[in-house]
Order: C-alpha cells, then sequence, then structure tokens
C-alpha cells in the first residue's frame, strides 16, 4: 500500500521548494506551481510555505519532524514508516523511510497514544539521533481512501473534491482509520463536532450549504505583515472555483490608509463584482478562539464568540474592508432609513447585548431542555406546485441547559407520506410520542435562505429595498417559512420594532 | 388524613419509566383509575415558555396513556397561568390543544378563553355557569365545577426552586385550579406595621393554598423531580439551571408526597412555611412519618441543589440599587419576579437607565440620590411621604419679594417612580417603568410589552 503518484510528486515539489528555502538557495518561484496536498488548488510554494508558517503553531503544532506510520487494518502490524524533516513551523523540507518493523502494536497502545509515541521516539533518537514532535498512523483502509481523493485531483471540478474531502474525512474520524499524536486542536473540534452532529455525514451538509449559496463572484483578501493573500471564489451554476494569489508580486500599496482604491484595483483587475479585505491575524485568532473551545459551546462561550463576531462585522472599515462599499453606510440612505423610522446604523450594532438576549429567549421560550426539528424543503425542485414541497432534509436539535446536546437527521419517511409534508402539528404530535416531546418544528425553503444570503449578505452594494422587504415578507408565507407552535414572538417580527433591540442608542 | 398514605420513590432512564415505575409500586394506575371515570390531570401551565416553566410533557403523555389504559371515559387536562395570561394564550403558544387532542385528552379552557368572540354579559354568564362557590373555613372560593365534577384527579407537578416556599410543591401547583386573580392577596387598607411584622401576606397566602387543596383532594400526585429546576425559579432565569436528579415521587396524598419530596432533597418538612403551617393546623406530624414509602430508599438519596435568592437585596440587577425596609413576603416575591426578569431579558434596556434607587418596604433605607428613585409598593410609598427626597432645593424667584430676589426654593422631587400596590403587580410595573423612563430607553421591553399586549388583546 503506497501513496499514489500525483500526491507524492506534488508533495516531492513541495519539500524540493522548501529546502532551498531553507538553505536560502536562490529561486524563481514563478517557474513552480504546487498543490496544497490532497487538494486540487493550485498556489505558489512560497505563499504555501508563509501560509503554513502563520497556520501551522496555532493549529498544529509549533516544532519539528513527524513521523508517518501506514499500519495494517487490524492495526496489528507497520507496513511502512516515513519521517518527515522539518526546518521549522511544519514546512517540511525532506521526507524519509525508515524501517520500524521490528516494532509491534497490541490494541492497549491505541488506548494511550503517549506510550506508542514514546516507544517510537525512544527508537528514532537511537537510530537516527531524531526527536520527532508529532505521530500520524494511517491505517491501509485511510490511504486508500486518500489515494482515492486525490487520484482524480486533476480531473474532477471541486464541488465534487469538496464533497469527496468531506465525506472522507468523516470517515476517518468515524472509522477509527487516522490518529494523530498529540492530537492538534481543530482535529479534536472537528471530532466532536462530527461526534455533536451525530455522525451525520458531513458531505450532506456540504451540499446543503452548496445549494443555499447564490452565485457570486468575489475576491477576499487576508493580509497581515508579509503576506497578502488573494482568494479568487466564484459560484456558477453548480460548480466553484478557487485561486490562491499571492498579492506581493502585484506592486500594490498594501499600507494606504484607504483601502478603497486598492480593493477597487482588485476587483477591475480580476473583474470581480465584489472583494473583501480581512486581517488575517485578527481571523486566525479567532479560529484559535473557536477550535479551543469545548465543542458543544457553554451558552457563555457562545455568547462570547458571536460577541467577537459581531463586534468584528460591526467594526467596518477598521477591521474589515470592501469594496464597492456596502449601502447601507452611504450618509444619504442612513439618514432616509433614519427618517422613515429605520435606525440601521451597522457600526452601532448592539455585539455587546444581542448574544445574551438570543441565550436568554432560547432558554425561556423553548425550554431549558429542548428538542426542535428543522425541516429544509426545496421549492425549486418541485414540479407539482408550492403544496407539493419536497424535503431536502429534516434534522432534529435537542439542547440541555441551554447546551446543544446533539443533532440527528431524521428519516423523511417521519415527516412526509405520499411524496407530501405532513402538517407541522401532525409531524410535531407524532413524533412526540415516538422521541419526546418536541418543542417546535420549523419548516424552511431553501430559496428563502438563498435570498437572504443574496439580499443581506452578499449584495451589500445594492440599493435595492424591494428585494429586501420581499424577502422578509415571504417569512409571513408558509410555503417559505412556517413554524409550528405558531410563536407571535418570531411570526409577526417587525424589523422597525426590532432595530432598537438590535441598533445601540449611543456608541459605548 | 387518616388513612394509610403511600409514596414511591422510583428512578429511570427517562421520566416516562420513572412514572410507569411509581405508580405501579402504588398499586397500578387500576387502583387509582377505573373504567369509565372522568378524569382531570392538573399540570404546571405557567407562561409561554418551555420546560421547566410548564410540566414535563413526557411525563404527561405516559400518564395520559396509563389512564387510557384503564379505560378512562374522559381526560382532562389542565390550569390557570400565571397573572392576565389566558388558557388560550398558553395553548396557543405551546400548539397544546392539538396535543393532548393527539394523545387522547383535552385541554381544559377552564377560563372558557377558546370561546371567540362573545358579549361581555355571556362571558359573566359562563364564569358563574363554569365557576362553584365553595366554602372554606371563613372565605368563599370560586372554583371551576369541572375539576369537581370529575371522578378522579391527578396532579402532576414539575418540581422547581421557589423564592418563598424553597421548592414549588404539588400544594402550589393545585393553587392554580383557581384563577391567577382569586389567587392574589392584596391588602386593600392602609398598611399596618403589624401586618408586615407578622407577615400576614404569607400567613393569608399559605391559607389560601391550603383551603384549595382541602377543596378537591388529588387521588394521584406525582411530583417530578426527573429535571429539577436550581439556581433561579419556578419560571426560566438567566441563573435557572436543570440538575438531572432523575427521581419520580408518587403518592396518594398532596401532604405526604411533598413531605417525602422535601426529604429527598434535603430539606426539613417542619422549616417549611407550607409544610409547617399544615402540621400546626392538623393533627401533627405522627401521621406523616408513617408514610409506607415504597422504590428507592430515602436514606440512600442525598441531593443538594441551588436554592433561589432568599433576599431581593442578593439579587444583582445593574443600575438598580435595592434599599430595602421593612417588608412583608408580597413585596419580596413580586420583586424577585421583577428584578429576574429584569436580568434576564433586559441587558440593554438596564445599560441606557441611570442609576436608580429601588426603595422596598417599610421605612427603606435611604436613596443613593435624589434622582431615580423607585418606590416598589404602598409601604415604599407611604412610609416615605415626608422623607427629604421627596422635595428638592431649587434657586428660584423669591415670592416674598415679588419675585425680585433669588431664592432656595422647594420643589416637589419629579424622579421618583411611585408603584402603587400591596403588593404590585408585575405587568403594570412594567407599564410604569416604560411611562417612566420613555420607551426609546427601554427598547426590549417596549417590543415585549407590544407582544405581551397584542396577544392578549387578541383573545
Ligand atoms: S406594600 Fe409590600 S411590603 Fe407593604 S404590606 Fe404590601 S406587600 Fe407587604
Amino acid at each position: 500500500m503506497s501513496i499514489n503518484e500525483i500526491f507524492k510528486e506534488n508533495w516531492l515539489k513541495i519539500l524540493d521548494f522548501n529546502a532551498k528555502i531553507g538553505e536560502k538557495k536562490y529561486l524563481d518561484k514563478s517557474l513552480i506551481k504546487v498543490r496544497i496536498p490532497i487538494t486540487p488548488l493550485e498556489i505558489d510554494p512560497a505563499l504555501l510555505y508563509k501560509l503554513v508558517s502563520y497556520i501551522y503553531p496555532d493549529f498544529v503544532n509549533d516544532k519539528q519532524h513527524v513521523l508517518d506510520i501506514i499500519i495494517s487494518d487490524d492495526r496489528k502490524k507497520i507496513e511502512k514508516s516515513y519521517l518527515h524533516l522539518t526546518y521549522k513551523n511544519g514546512n517540511h523540507y525532506k521526507v524519509k523511510k525508515i524501517d520500524l518493523n521490528n516494532e509491534s502494536l497490541v490494541d492497549q497502545d491505541f488506548k494511550n497514544f503517549g506510550v506508542i509515541f514514546n516507544k517510537f521516539q525512544n527508537n528514532l533518537r537511537e537510530k537516527e539521533g531524531i526527536t520527532i514532535s508529532g505521530l500520524r498512523i494511517y491505517t491501509e483502509k485511510a490511504i486508500d481512501k486518500i489515494n482515492s481523493l486525490t487520484s482524480s485531483i486533476n480531473s474532477i471540478d471541486l464541488k465534487t473534491y469538496l464533497t469527496n474531502l468531506c465525506q472522507i474525512f468523516y470517515n476517518l474520524i468515524n472509522k477509527n482509520m487516522l490518529y494523530i499524536y498529540p492530537e492538534p486542536s481543530f482535529i479534536t473540534f472537528l471530532k466532536r463536532l462530527v461526534r455533536y452532529l451525530n455522525f451525520i455525514d458531513s458531505s450532506k451538509i456540504f451540499t446543503s450549504i452548496f445549494e443555499v449559496l447564490p452565485e457570486f463572484n468575489s475576491g477576499i483578501i487576508l493580509a497581515q505583515e508579509n503576506l497578502y493573500l488573494l482568494i479568487l471564489i466564484r459560484k456558477f451554476s453548480s460548480n466553484l472555483n478557487i485561486k490562491l494569489l499571492d498579492l506581493e508580486g502585484f506592486n500594490y500599496d498594501f499600507n494606504a490608509i484607504n483601502k478603497k482604491t486598492f480593493l477597487k484595483k482588485i476587483t477591475k483587475k480580476f473583474k470581480l463584482k465584489s472583494t473583501y479585505y480581512f486581517n488575517f491575524q485578527q481571523l486566525l485568532h479567532f479560529l484559535n478562539d473557536l477550535i479551543e473551545s469545548d465543542f458543544p459551546f457553554e451558552q457563555g462561550r457562545f455568547s462570547l464568540l458571536l460577541q467577537k463576531l459581531l463586534y468584528a462585522y460591526k467594526s467596518y472599515e477598521i477591521n474589515w474592508h470592501s469594496y464597492p462599499r456596502p449601502i447601507i453606510y452611504n450618509f444619504f440612505i442612513k439618514f432616509f432609513s433614519r427618517l422613515v423610522g429605520y435606525n440601521v446604523n451597522l457600526k452601532k450594532l448592539s455585539y455587546w447585548a444581542i448574544p445574551e438576549l438570543i441565550c436568554n429567549i432560547h432558554n425561556s421560550l423553548l425550554g431549558l431542555s429542548n428538542k426542535i426539528i428543522i425541516i429544509f424543503t426545496n421549492l425549486e425542485s418541485s414540479n407539482k406546485g408550492k403544496s407539493n414541497k419536497q424535503v431536502s432534509n429534516a434534522y432534529l436539535i435537542e439542547t440541555f441547559n441551554g447546551k446543544l446536546k446533539k443533532i440527528s437527521l431524521l428519516d423523511k419517511s417521519d415527516v412526509i407520506s405520499g411524496n407530501q409534508l405532513n402538517s407541522l402539528s401532525d409531524i410535531r404530535n407524532r413524533l412526540s410520542s415516538k422521541i419526546g416531546y418536541i418543542s417546535s418544528v420549523i419548516n424552511i425553503d431553501k430559496s428563502l435562505l438563498k435570498l437572504v444570503v443574496q439580499n443581506f449578505f452578499l449584495n451589500l452594494n445594492r440599493f435595492n429595498p424591494f428585494a429586501k422587504l420581499i424577502t422578509i415578507r415571504k417569512f409571513q408565507n408558509q410555503n417559505y417559512f412556517n413554524i409550528y407552535p405558531k410563536n407571535t414572538l418570531v411570526q409577526k417580527l417587525k424589523i422597525k420594532n426590532l432595530l432598537p433591540i438590535l441598533i445601540d442608542k449611543y456608541e459605548f | 388524613m387518616n388513612n394509610a398514605f403511600s409514596v414511591s420513590i422510583t428512578t429511570g432512564d427517562n421520566p416516562n419509566d420513572a412514572v410507569i415505575k411509581g405508580i405501579n409500586n402504588l398499586g397500578g394506575i387500576s387502583k387509582f383509575i377505573e373504567k369509565d371515570e372522568t378524569v382531570f390531570i392538573k399540570i404546571n401551565l405557567t407562561m409561554i415558555t418551555g420546560f421547566p416553566s410548564n410540566v414535563n410533557f413526557n411525563t404527561l403523555i405516559e400518564v395520559i396513556k396509563l389512564c387510557k389504559t384503564a379505560g378512562a371515559k374522559k381526560i382532562y387536562v389542565g390550569s390557570f397561568p400565571f397573572e392576565n395570561l389566558t388558557i388560550k394564550d398558553v395553548s396557543e403558544e405551546l400548539g397544546l390543544k392539538e396535543f393532548t387532542e393527539y394523545f387522547g385528552s383535552e385541554l381544559a379552557f377552564l377560563d372558557n378563553s377558546d370561546k371567540l368572540k362573545i358579549s361581555k354579559e355571556e362571558k359573566l354568564r359562563l364564569q358563574k355557569e363554569s365557576f362553584k362557590e365553595v366554602e372554606v373555613q371563613d372565605s368563599i372560593i370560586k372554583y371551576p365545577k369541572l375539576i369537581l365534577n370529575v371522578d378522579k384527579f391527578i396532579c402532576i407537578n414539575q418540581v422547581n426552586v421557589h423564592p418563598l416556599f424553597d421548592i414549588h410543591l404539588s400544594l402550589l401547583n393545585l393553587f392554580s385550579c383557581i384563577p391567577f386573580k382569586f389567587r392574589k392577596i392584596e391588602h386593600q387598607e392602609d398598611v399596618e406595621k403589624d401586618y408586615i411584622i407578622a407577615d400576614q401576606y404569607k400567613t393569608d397566602l399559605i391559607s389560601r393554598i391550603l383551603d384549595i387543596y382541602e377543596i378537591k383532594k388529588s387521588n394521584l400526585i406525582i411530583n417530578d423531580l426527573f429535571y429539577f429546576m436550581e439556581g433561579a425559579g419556578p419560571f426560566i432565569y438567566k441563573d435557572s439551571k436543570i440538575n438531572p436528579i432523575k427521581h419520580i415521587v408518587c403518592g396518594n396524598e398532596a401532604i405526604a408526597t411533598d413531605y417525602i419530596t422535601l426529604k429527598i432533597l434535603g430539606l426539613n418538612p417542619k422549616k417549611n412555611f407550607l409544610m409547617s403551617h399544615w402540621i400546626e393546623k392538623n393533627i401533627g406530624i405522627s401521621n406523616l412519618e408513617k408514610i409506607n414509602l415504597s422504590g428507592e430508599n430515602l436514606e440512600d438519596i442525598n441531593f443538594t441543589f441551588k436554592q433561589c435568592k432568599k433576599r431581593i437585596e442578593d439579587i444583582y440587577v445593574q443600575k438598580f440599587n435595592i434599599k430595602k425596609g421593612e417588608i412583608c413576603s408580597g413585596c419580596f416575591l413580586q420583586s424577585y419576579y421583577l428584578l429576574n426578569f429584569l436580568k434576564t431579558f433586559f441587558l440593554k434596556d438596564l445599560n441606557y437607565l441611570p442609576q436608580c434607587s429601588y426603595l422596598v418596604g417599610a421605612n427603606p433605607l435611604e436613596p443613593d440620590s435624589p434622582n431615580n428613585i423607585l418606590l416598589y409598593g404602598d409601604c415604599a410609598i407611604k412610609t416615605t411621604e415626608k422623607r427629604e427626597f421627596r422635595t428638592i432645593e431649587k434657586e428660584g424667584k423669591d415670592i416674598k419679594t415679588l419675585f425680585l430676589k433669588k431664592a432656595i426654593i422647594e420643589k416637589k422631587n419629579k424622579k421618583i417612580l411611585e408603584i402603587p400596590g400591596c403588593p404590585p403587580n408585575l405587568q403594570d410595573t412594567l407599564n410604569l417603568f416604560l411611562r417612566y423612563f420613555k420607551k426609546s430607553n427601554l427598547p426590549t421591553l417596549n417590543f415585549y410589552m407590544k407582544k405581551l399586549n397584542k396577544t392578549q388583546k387578541n383573545s
């Protein structure tokens, strides 16, 4: 069992490049292109080098040398072992096949990886004079899976690739095919996430999210000292394109205080509809906070994370920039909307009060221990008219003391009969008798979600109050949004009444 | 209370299992319900909120199923909600009518709130028809005829912490067999010192609770502690938490069942206001000590839990400086509800408010400043009438010099909000807050009150 040639060839190119950087040799970057390992995304190796050195210390570890071991599926025999040598921060420069065949594995070892790690550590110290910082153990099946993912990497589209990646990651975690010691915090986080999603196939979640995303063509700049990464991301029909570029080669004035001109140039040059600029360091801090959190989050932690997110969102033109500028920041629009009673100054978003209010309302309305069902329908794919909704997925979400307990996928037969979505009251009562009391059943159509993303998150630069109004109105149309038992707080929600709660009167 | 009392303590993987075991330990459901009997199941139905403010519906489903297996002809489920909420309000927001019907029972609209668009006269006539005047001790109590007339009466009580009675006992659950307006203890005359010192409010409240209990005794009591709410209760507040105690206490008598429930929670029943009052009024504790206990061993159970705050000055609410005087249980209880409600939902509003002095009880402590003084309750209003903060000194033109010279003149302090009532009611207090602090300073409260008033108008 060995890793496939496509992967190997790319990996060796990266190692070669990193080795030269380590040896401070002259490099003509423009001549080489590599792929981010196990992905079809092409990248300049120098950019990859920089990215790895920024991301690795926070998310994996900041030490050197990693040992990869491939074991038999019965976890008894070591098939192959490779030592990845590193100068610093996860940028490997050399891979070395080593012989560890005299080491044996027993079931007990998999209960305490510290013991196996020390066993190999001692062996390598003796034989190679090297201290490793990490150990990755793959079963042969895991290599099979990775090979199946990478073998077609040059020919499949990105959407299919990402769906496959989710599927494979789910399998590696769910079926104990991959062990990493010490376990990086992001893997621990993802493992817990998968467990709490009750092993719902992550590719299904990815496909659902992909479906509700409208078409877009945008650029995202992640910037920090010495790093200007531009991600070109385009969704059209059912395809997705992502390109990664190093902006350093383009001679822009990165330090200009006014980012508008810079972002305008990028938007024009790459024929984008919009470009966003984020501080990479802050983004990494947030992601670090997220994955360091115990999942599922305690309500206090959830509040804190949401607070940080809302604070970042409100800090437009401080923490993030965009071109074109969201229309809501236009002075006249702000002035007129205020005149007609809508105070939509996002710079005064109540980032400090909203999260706690959400938590307390959730606890109070739905209860400290509750089960709710969310049914996603798809009117677009129903060809028999609106009364015959096609159910995409139905999820059961359980919380206890305000903390997420479990999310599980419901069998479609629980919510439909003869291809038709049952009445929400019937679903609630029938499932209450089967799986315990259900507090609430919510039905939301994907086309409505798509409109929300389009009108409230993506097309921020267009003054189109009607599109926004239509979207809001659709929440009152039971074909698109329905909730049982009826909740006056949610159903009769008026933006005008809600705004004073969401937007501060003063700057705090 | 001279029969043998039987109480069973059970546990299980879920409330359904525990309640089945509990009833079986008492001899099975057929010991309580006979074929073709009508049954009323009294539940907690307090607000438009989730569990555990209201009953655990999983326990309810199981009890309905058991009643049906015993051959019950008709099963009613019901209760009267908190303050001005109607049963229809709660039913619509929780989908209760359809829910109870699905499981073969009927939600009893004891307040006739399900009758749409009827005249005031018709409403009064219906009310007269639905309630019977029952004489208990020296008072007349209007009690729903439906409950009086059923063959069997079951009480499922979700046990939560309670600010006045430690925990929400089944006696308190049974109290909401009558509408909130009949439950209210309101003192109409001028408050005398004795009323507060003797805590007459509490004595009156306890008497009324015990009177209601006496009117129609339950045949089967279920104190559901499977998920016990601690920290703050009995409604869901910011500090409320569920403690999965996983025990259910069933009994054939309310007092006996409550007695054991208190013991399970490590509380001394003799020190519980409700229980001690009953013991004093009745033959004493001896009968209670002879309860036939089955199921889990009481001695092996040892739970500790976080009680509610028992002093209002311990409830921290941003911007509210609590200045307490001599206070009875009436103002304590209402202040407890008010302050917890504010700290749960109005974080943002509280941030907009200026510092306030919240004066409660007779002869309260001095406010921190003459600005924004909230006088909560008749005692605080009346006993501070002559206090210095009622007037402020201002520079103005002296009337004696025909407004020619300046002088320091005394004016009525307008930065005082009087919240009348003995004790004041929650909804009126919130409406007064809106008027005094202005809607723009209380965006969340304004939003909430609009919804609340609309819900009530619709029904
Ligand atoms: S005003 Fe308050 S403290 Fe005074 S007697 Fe009435 S309820 Fe008690």
